[in-house]
């Protein structure tokens, strides 16, 4: 017997999503995933000023607003063929690179960990155990016995004045939470100590930016941030210096906390290396340019195939012709008008055509990307199995000490192999963190360097053809490959399309009935309980989605979590 | 700065924008205290904890889904707001965004900090369409939700003025610059 499973909304993401799984014999046998709002912002764009569409498409999302400003400037730039001055690029790296670290702690503390980690068996935690224990693992100084009985008193006290608020929504008790107390007891205290990590966080990309959502300081062509050593109004290295203050407190955080947190949850359940493999194609495009022209890059792009590690296609450069040539959309099962095949963004449309969730026809709001003809995961996973493959330095480097930890606190070998699954895709993340971590540090002295070299160019003018003119801009952001394409007449935008992370991610079937990354991840999960489906959740969170941009939302009543329905 | 009036909402979802514009006017023809900030913050998510940390005050201009007829203005205390967003069944006071004002004031709570005195001044909604523009009676209501966030800045000590010449308008999703493209162009 088959137990039909519709979860709407997920929770603890951004935005809506509509999971329907078919449940045989305690596993997933069928999935389909559904963004239930449509998104008609690219329609908003026509005929606008490419100079300003950044201040637009930032506003597609409350979460990742700076990833669309970037990716928006970066599509014009392509499109003019302009190059931006190393103060430009070394600025919107640096923002990128706090947007991220702040994004990922987010993610995994604030909107994943409570899948794995019972918040109210805190209250039956020993504080002294737990900070011997936490001792044992990590260097971080917020470990104390007096800090974590703090933490509990804090926690019972809202427990008793009934205001849960962002925990009244777990499944608390639930049999596949098999944490300790005072493993539940750690992982909370860092909860609200990543509150205000990710803080400092965010300051850096607003202190850059000018404010944070929403940042102020991109221009085609450059950046707007005046730099002057010798003026206090602008950026001057009393100001970098703050920036570094800041840096210098999230870094270890991420080094100390996060990821030694990642690789202890990956080591308590270790099974779910075994779960939520999905279709096996990774995508990344390069991302933090070094240099100008961008030629070299920090973090490597390229695809992986069929799971094949060993046949990873690197892309050096944001030229590389590939990428650009074999991206499409494909509308089959969602709700766009079709009938033209897969369109490549550049031909794309966005016209509604809204049946109603039909199993075998449209049922989604997001389209089927797709990278010749594959459906493709994208996101930190991606970019660790791609730079691992690849040879990447860094990437060796941090993967191979999550791996040995992780190794080491689960008493087995846990192999880059099996990082393909829904626990892979959490360690990739604060893997991706670690390195990024780092290369803040880096990126921030490169600045530096430039700037005291004499440089203060932040901005080259752009020029706008009469002719047609074609670009997209690529940025590797934290939920994975985002790309803007835009195609630019007389100066305005006669077509823009937005192929982001989550579509690629979410995607529903294709024209030859191929199911997305959520579908493929779901095959196989475990659910215990078809009334509390934790473990869809788990391997849905996993990889960190965000509808908001994916497709648009905006739901005014409740509705169910989950229901079920046995066939 | 302790003192804060943040407007939230999507510019491009219609009546949604509505906070953003009344900061927009706000911005424009009013001098505000020193000690207040008026901020745009369009759709913040969780990074709206960050905004609330370092407050004493803040006044909230959002649109609302509530009773009452499309664009009347209501004056929300966090009691009202509580269970409003990220709650699942959600209230009927729900405002239009998912991670929401609720769960920041609870987070910031439970980070031992956040705002004592929270208002929400709330614009019922009528049209959560596509691109930027209100419906007629949000359109209309944009004074009257300018003079509640005035009422309850003046409540808390704090009066603004009126400029004689207004500034330029800052909300630029409004502008669409044919002119600008014109002159970009070569001849």
């Amino acid at each position: 017997m088959a137990t039909r499973l519709t979860i709407d909304p997920i929770t603890r993401i951004e935005g809506h999503l509509r999971i329907d799984v078919e449940v045989a014999d305690g596993k997933v046998g069928k999935a389909w995933s559904s963004c239930t709002m449509w998104r008609g912002i690219e329609n908003i764009l026509l005929g606008r000023d490419p100079r300003e569409a950044w201040l637009f498409t930032q506003r597609f999302c409350g979460v990742c607003t700076t990833v669309h400003a970037i990716a928006s400037v970066r599509a014009v730039e392509d499109a003019l063929k302009l190059q931006i001055p190393p103060n430009a690029q070394y600025i919107r790296n640096l923002i990128l690179i706090a947007h991220g670290l702040h994004d990922h702690i987010v993610h995994f503390y604030h909107l994943s960990a409570l899948d794995w980690v019972d918040v109210t068996k805190v209250l039956d935690a020993d504080p002294a155990k737990t900070s011997a224990l936490a001792e044992s693992v990590s260097a971080w100084t917020g470990n104390s016995t007096k800090q974590l009985a703090a933490v509990k008193q804090k926690l019972a006290a809202f427990v008793g004045s009934g205001q849960l608020g962002p925990f009244a929504h777990g499944y608390w008790g639930h049999p596949a939470m098999t944490l300790s107390p005072e493993v539940n007891l750690l992982a909370t205290s860092h909860y609200f100590q990543a509150i205000d990590v990710q803080r400092k966080a965010n300051q850096v990309v607003g202190m850059l930016g000018g404010k944070t959502p929403h940042i102020q300081n991109l221009a085609v062509g450059g950046v707007q941030n005046a730099i002057n050593l010798d003026s206090l109004a602008t950026l001057n290295m009393d100001r970098l210096f703050a920036l570094k203050v800041l840096l210098d407190e999230v870094v270890p955080f991420v080094n100390d906390v996060y990821f030694v947190d990642a690789c202890a949850v990956a080591a308590f359940y270790a099974d779910w290396f075994g779960i939520g493999a999905g279709t096996g194609n990774y995508l990344a495009v390069p991302d933090l340019p070094t240099d100008a022209a961008a030629t070299q890059f920090d973090l490597p792009g390229g695809t992986i195939l069929g799971g094949r590690l060993d046949a990873v296609r690197r892309m050096k450069d944001w030229k590389d012709e590939p990428f650009r040539r074999s991206v499409a959309e494909d509308v089959s099962h969602a709700w766009y008008r079709g009938g033209k095949g897969a369109l490549h963004p550049h031909q794309g449309e966005t016209v509604p055509e809204y049946t109603d969730w039909q199993e075998a026809g449209k049922y989604s709001w997001v389209k089927a990307p797709r990278y010749d003809g594959q459906p493709m995961e994208v996101g930190p996973l991606a970019n660790v199995l791609i730079g691992y493959a690849a040879g990447d330095a860094r990437t060796r480097k941090w993967t191979d000490k999550a791996l040995a930890t992780v190794s080491s606190l689960a008493g087995k070998p846990v192999t880059v192999e099996m990082m393909k699954s829904t626990m892979g895709r959490h360690l990739a993340r604060a893997i991706r963190c670690a390195i990024l971590g780092e290369l803040a540090l880096e990126h921030w002295q490169r600045l530096a360097d430039n700037v005291l070299k004499g440089d203060t160019k932040t901005f080259e003018p752009p020029v706008m053809p009469r002719h047609e003119v074609q670009g997209v801009g690529q940025h590797e952001a934290p939920r994975g490959t985002l790309s803007h394409w835009v195609v630019l007449e007389g100066g305005k935008i006669k077509n823009y399309q937005a192929v982001v992370p989550t579509t690629w991610n979410a995607s529903p079937r294709d024209e030859k009935g191929v199911v997305g990354p959520y579908e493929a991840a779901l095959l196989g999960t475990p659910v215990a309980d078809a009334e509390k489906p934790l473990e869809v959740l788990r391997t849905v969170h996993s990889f960190d989605p965000c509808m908001a941009c994916a497709c648009h939302t905006y739901d005014a009543d409740g509705r169910e979590v989950a229901k079920v329905d046995v066939l | 700065m302790r003192v804060a009036v943040l407007g939230l909402g999507n510019v491009l979802r219609r009546d949604d924008g509505v906070g953003p514009a009344v900061v927009a006017r706000l911005e424009a023809e009013y001098d505000v205290p020193a000690e207040v900030e008026v901020v745009d913050l369009g759709t913040p998510g969780l990074d709206l904890v960050d905004q609330l940390v370092h407050r004493d005050a803040v006044v909230f201009v959002d649109a609302v889904v509530h009773a009452g007829a499309p664009g009347a203005v209501r004056v929300l205390t966090p009691a009202a707001l509580r269970g409003s967003t990220g709650a699942v069944p959600a209230s009927p006071r729900m405002t239009s965004h998912e991670a929401g004002v609720d769960d920041a004031l609870t987070l910031a709570a439970m980070d031992g900090r956040g705002p004592r005195h929270v208002r929400m001044v709330g614009v019922v909604a009528e049209d959560l369409g596509d691109g930027p523009g209100f419906s007629r009676a949000v359109e209309a209501a944009v004074p009257a939700a300018c003079d509640a966030v005035l009422a309850e800045l003046r409540a808390l000590g704090y009066v603004a003025t009126r400029r004689a010449v207004p500034r330029p308008d800052a909300a630029w999703w409004r502008t669409f610059a044919t002119e600008v493209i014109a002159a970009a162009l070569p001849a």
